[in-house]
């Protein structure tokens, strides 16, 4: 049975190894996924409102409902845009942070969370277990595909946008913020 | 590495049981759902489950018992549209819940003194964990609400149908399609052509007219407003109201995946407790599509590690045994120690 530990933890730690030296050589613009900071005295609610380059994030999700599930018992991954993937939407982001489109806002952000604790790390591991793209369910009506590009990871919303792991992830005592360059937006379905 | 071990034996004990039942996915067919509360009294699991969580368990009320108990008691409320009747209901279910809740606070005292002690897994009986599932599940057999939101009728002189009132209602969403219900995290609806307005989601039906709606979160169930009376809610099951701390049944309501907290004066919406995937998992069944990555919460990760005997997935509170080599769930574990 230790082997068994043994040899997991050892699989874990070259899986980790990559993202970790990619850290070191990473730019807060390069795509390169960071390891992940842990922060375990904090919540996801917490750690959402030190960062410094989600304020649009923070002030969806303030107006949204949503703050008491990132501040409760359950675990959550929050795929987080920063402030540049909703400038990004243009006029069309702008709209989205209206009052009026309050229901449009949480229900795309639904489908920015994941049921549990995941790391890009526990993401690396598993794609390079499967051998290819693995996929989770949202808290949403969708599923994300995550890909694996060298260091980058990138995820795709189920008939939906891509976008990729940005800057750095941080572990709370009830779930995971991963920073995401672009905003994940379903496509029309006809 | 004895702890790892002994929980491994404990869990495979379980497994064990749970395999050798093929038919006992039978209680996500349709036609158990309409009798959970029944079928679980008659069962009595809660027996099993205590065996199987150990001594230390015995002494302790048996909440899903009383959790089927209350949910027959609301089940029967949810068809009932005399507002006395429900409310007289809801105060004996206060009451028993105020019950329990004094006693909850015994059952933390008692895990807290079980975690210290290392006490093992809560493997979750599967005939109780199937009674919860069924629970859960009837929120899927909902509808639109049937007509026009009252609100919208009364602000607009009468509920007029979108062609006569083209300003006042949104076809296309901000990303210029159609509204539908995935939107919003809404999985249950027919699909049809839907409009958007003032928090919320309008079905046309034939002819033109506006034919039943949908409440939506941020919307029409925005923090403050009171919660629609014709919004069909249900009880979760008590594992839940410990787990997500709920608090008595008039503290909260479940429906489409979302616990909301409200003010047991006036119902009027406090806030969001938890969302749910809805993901219909169940025992000797293969995991549903789209749990490919570790997730067990932080404070469990020492526990529930994947081996090459067992993986562990998290899902709406629960912590999943998975059997690697049959990709069957082999067990729900509580995440109450």
């Amino acid at each position: 049975m230790s082997q068994f530990i043994k040899r997991a933890f050892g699989a874990a730690a070259l899986a980790v190894l990559p993202l970790v030296a990619a850290c070191g050589q990473a730019g807060q613009e390069d795509q390169s996924v960071q390891a992940t900071k842990e922060e375990k005295a904090s919540t996801l609610a917490g750690a959402l409102n030190s960062e410094g380059n989600m304020t649009k994030l923070q002030g969806a999700l303030a107006k949204s409902e949503l703050t008491g599930v990132f501040d409760g018992p359950g675990s959550y991954t929050l795929l987080a845009p920063n402030d540049a993937a909703f400038t990004a939407l243009g006029e069309e982001g702008e709209a989205l942070l209206d009052e009026e489109q309050h229901p449009l806002l949480v229900g795309l952000l639904r489908e920015h969370m994941l049921p549990g604790h995941v790391t890009p790390e526990l993401i690396a591991e598993a794609i390079k277990a499967k051998g290819g793209p693995v996929t989770m369910t949202t808290l949403g009506n969708g599923k994300l595909t995550f890909t694996q590009d060298g260091d980058s990871i990138s995820v795709s919303l189920e008939d939906g946008t891509t976008a990729s792991f940005t800057g750095t992830p941080i572990a709370t005592s009830n779930g995971v913020l991963i920073p995401l360059d672009a905003v994940l937006v379903p496509k029309d379905e006809g | 590495m004895k702890y790892i071990l002994s929980s491994a034996a404990a869990i495979a004990l379980a497994a064990s049981g749970a395999l050798a039942q093929p038919d006992k996915g039978k209680g996500n067919d349709r036609g158990d759902r309409g009798q959970p509360a029944a079928s679980g009294e008659k069962r009595g699991g809660n027996g099993a489950a205590r065996d199987q969580r150990g001594p230390q368990h015995s002494a302790k009320p048996d909440r899903r018992e009383a959790d089927r108990a209350k949910g027959k008691a609301q089940e029967r409320q949810g068809g009932q549209s005399d507002a006395r009747t429900q409310a007289r209901a809801n105060e004996r279910a206060d009451q028993r819940q105020d019950r329990r809740a004094d006693r909850r606070e015994d059952r933390r005292d008692d895990r807290r003194f079980d975690s210290r002690h290392g006490i093992g897994d809560r493997i979750v009986d599967r005939l109780v964990f199937r009674d919860e599932r069924v629970l859960l599940s009837r929120d899927r057999d909902r509808g639109l609400i049937a007509g026009c939101p009252p609100g919208l009728a009364k602000k607009y002189n009468g509920c007029l149908p979108p062609g006569q009132a083209k300003k006042r209602y949104y076809e296309r969403a901000v990303f210029g399609y159609g509204y539908r219900p995935g939107l919003f995290g809404l999985s249950y609806y027919p699909s049809g052509r839907y409009f958007y307005n003032d928090g919320f989601l309008l079905r046309i039906g034939n002819g033109g007219s506006i034919s039943g709606y949908i409440p939506l979160l941020g919307g029409a169930l925005a923090i403050g407003n009171p919660w629609p009376s014709s919004y069909r809610h249900y009880p979760v099951p008590n594992y839940y109201v410990d787990y997500y701390n709920l608090g008595p049944a008039n503290r909260y309501r479940y429906a489409d995946n979302v616990i909301y907290r409200v003010n047991p004066e006036d119902a009027a919406i406090l806030g969001v407790a938890a969302l749910l995937t809805g993901d219909d998992i169940q025992i000797g069944h293969p995991m549903p599509v789209g749990y490919d990555v570790y997730n067990v919460p932080y404070a469990y990760r020492d526990r529930y590690r994947d081996t090459p005997d067992a993986w562990y997935r998290y899902s709406d509170g629960y912590v999943y045994r998975i059997d690697p080599t049959t990709q069957l769930v082999a067990a729900a574990i509580d995440l109450l120690v």
